[in-house]
């Protein structure tokens, strides 16, 4: 079963009277349960298509059908309860929320989906146990460290099950151990937990991390790899 | 439950605590502005309220309580022969000055019968108020005894040329617009409202209408010798005719027919007494007004200052609220955590503002006589005017963080 596929997308911005083209006619496919990086030079469109397939950007033109949801057309406020419902997010700046401790970050994520009641603290903590940090519960994230940030992104994400996990450059801010283990901490459990992984990274190292591999270049597809000698 | 509006305000705590000192500076400024505009009020219409009497009768140009006509005391006794008067009362008022330690201080005088029922001036004992009846004797508002130089009670002064001896304290009668207060028997008001001045009241009746005129004569400036006050005579200026009604007496047919008895008089019930008087003040004068500009700007302030506040950590949380709208938060639920930040700031500020101006208004009242009234309405109404204030402001935030673009969170 294909989780994510997209035809035809294009995306042009108007800045001023000129128009750029930034996506130029994408067509993709990415079968569940598939950790698959997208990888591209800076400026090639690789967030923009990101935030298309996410459904925070609405195409130029094009379709995307997540788990087999055309969401292209779907209302903002069905697409804000798709993501909700469908997507975990991780961000190359960590974005947690400075305030709350780990264990509220997640607790939050867990509120947002709908969760209630006493069992939510519980289940926050599980999460956070599963990405290593169970004695790290009430630290603020300025007292964590950019690995331990991360993974309390990546529990974040995990919150609620979903099916989608959309990352932009989660290694981008870590040092190349630190980018390696919350690597292979996503694909241990994007695995366990069967979610389909869509990965943009700059990042040569963790390629091998990947079912598959699409290059995008000046906003069109160059070229794709299949990889069979992963970590997993 | 994680409550992010509660955290976020608390995450940078000096800049929460001076945000707080602002909202708790515009609430004061509010409810000082209200109160003293209440209190204000109250105080001209303290000695209407404390009275037992149903109707008030004066002068038919009356303007205020303080601002009217006398009439003769003759119809004092006619009112009591009226049907459906249980009890007729005098009560004089007029102006003096009061002289103690060779310095000088306005005042207004207030005669009323001391064994009487209906006049009580304040908060005060019966037996400093039975104390009236002995000549040249008074008694004065607690907040007046720094203005008159007065130390205690039986300490003496002169009003005009006449002695006059302080037998008694009272309080929660001095009006904030008026001269100092001195209350004292009937007698020995029409003796201090006249010292100095000799008068004659000449009265013609001519097609049912009593026309009177009050010639006043200047004394020479020293009297040698101080008599007793003359008692009062039917020709004798007094104010109103203060009116119990008799049991399930209608009060509105009880004032028509003192109208019609009582030529040239207007007769009032208590609280209509009291609204003309309030309203005079509140709207005749800029008072009110004045008062009430002062209230506007400190919710002007208070909204200024919370929009500020709300303004710049949406602005500094905008990547925040940015991973809210892409993990799938609503509009609403972004909003419910702006609103719940701004209504955290309304509490928070409502609260030590008030205890502030209710500390500051103990104080005033107590050595200043001043009061700002803060009463359980008013104290109700400056926390709305502050919810709305907080929640108003939030309404500039919600316009930014509304504008975000989600793809803000994919930036590094």
């Amino acid at each position: 079963m294909v989780a994510i596929a997209a035809q035809n997308i294009q995306m042009s911005f108007m800045s001023g009277t000129t128009e750029t083209r930034v996506l130029k006619g994408i067509d993709l496919a990415i079968p569940s349960g598939q950790i698959r990086l997208m990888m591209g030079p800076s400026g090639s469109g690789k967030t923009t298509l990101l935030s298309i397939l996410a459904g925070i950007l609405t195409p130029t033109a094009g379709t995307v059908q997540l788990l087999g949801q055309e969401i292209t057309t779907l209302s903002r406020k069905k697409l804000t309860v798709f993501r909700r419902n469908h997507i975990g997010f991780i961000f190359q700046s960590f974005n947690l929320f400075p305030a709350l401790t780990a264990l509220e970050n997640i607790e939050l994520a867990l509120q947002l989906k709908g969760y209630k009641g006493p069992g939510i603290k519980e289940q926050a903590f599980d999460l956070l146990k599963q990405v290593g940090l169970g004695d790290r519960a009430n630290n603020l994230p300025a007292d964590l460290s950019g690995g331990q940030k991360q993974r309390v992104a990546i529990a974040r994400a995990l919150a609620g099950e979903p099916e989608l996990i959309m990352a932009d450059e989660p290694t981008a801010a870590l040092d190349s151990a630190t980018g390696r283990d919350v690597i292979e901490l996503m694909q241990y459990l994007a695995k366990n937990k069967g979610c389909t992984v869509l990965i943009i990274t700059h990042d040569p190292r963790i390629t091998n991390a990947a079912d598959e591999i699409t290059y995008l270049e000046d906003g069109v597809l160059a070229k794709q790899s299949s990889l069979v000698t992963g970590l997993h | 439950m994680v409550s992010l509006a509660r955290k976020n305000l608390l995450k940078d705590l000096p800049r929460f605590l001076v945000a707080q000192a602002g909202i708790m500076f515009a609430v004061s400024l509010v409810t000082i502005q209200t109160g003293i505009l209440k209190g204000f009020t109250r105080s001209t219409t303290l000695l209407i309220d404390s009275s037992a009497a149903d109707i008030w009768v004066a002068s038919e140009n009356i303007v205020n309580f303080e601002l009217t006509e006398p009439f003769p005391y003759a119809q004092v006794r006619q009112a009591q022969d009226i049907e459906g008067v249980a009890l007729a009362e005098a009560l004089t008022i007029g102006s003096g000055r009061w002289y103690s330690d060779g310095k000088l201080t306005t005042l207004r005088v207030f005669g009323f019968d001391p064994n009487g029922q209906l006049f009580r001036p304040g908060q005060v004992s019966n037996s400093a108020i039975a104390a009236l009846n002995a000549p040249y004797s008074a008694l004065i508002d607690r907040t007046n005894m720094r203005s008159f130089r007065i130390g205690d009670v039986g300490d003496t002064a002169r009003i005009r040329q006449l002695p006059v001896t302080v037998v008694g304290l009272t309080s929660d009668t001095q009006s904030l617009v008026s001269s100092k207060f001195v209350f004292t028997s009937l007698i020995n008001a029409g003796a201090y409202i006249n010292s100095g001045f000799s008068s004659e009241l000449t009265c013609q009746l001519g097609e049912g209408d009593i026309t009177c005129v009050n010639a006043f004569e200047r004394d020479a400036d020293t009297a040698s010798e101080v008599a007793a006050p003359a008692p009062l005579n039917a020709d004798a200026p007094v104010t109103y005719v203060l009116v119990r009604a008799a049991p399930g007496e209608n009060l509105q047919q009880l004032k028509q027919r003192l109208e019609n008895t009582l030529p040239g008089t207007k007769a009032f019930t208590k609280d209509e007494l009291i609204d003309t008087t309030q309203a005079y003040w509140q709207n005749r004068t800029g008072i009110g007004f004045i008062l009430g500009l002062g209230a506007i700007v400190g919710v002007i302030v208070g909204m200024v200052v919370v929009a500020q506040i709300l303004y710049t950590s949406v602005s500094e949380n905008l990547r925040e609220f940015g991973t809210l709208k892409a993990m799938g938060a609503s509009d609403w639920d972004i909003y419910s955590v702006i609103l719940e930040q701004s209504l955290w700031m309304a509490v928070l500020g409502y609260v030590p503002g008030l205890l502030l101006c209710w500390g500051m208004g103990t104080w005033t009242a107590a050595t200043q006589g001043i009061v700002v009234l803060i009463t359980p309405i008013s104290a109700v109404g400056v926390f709305g005017i502050t919810v709305v204030m907080c929640v108003g402001s939030a309404v500039f935030a919600i316009q930014k963080v509304t504008r975000v673009d989600p793809g803000i969170v994919f930036k590094a």
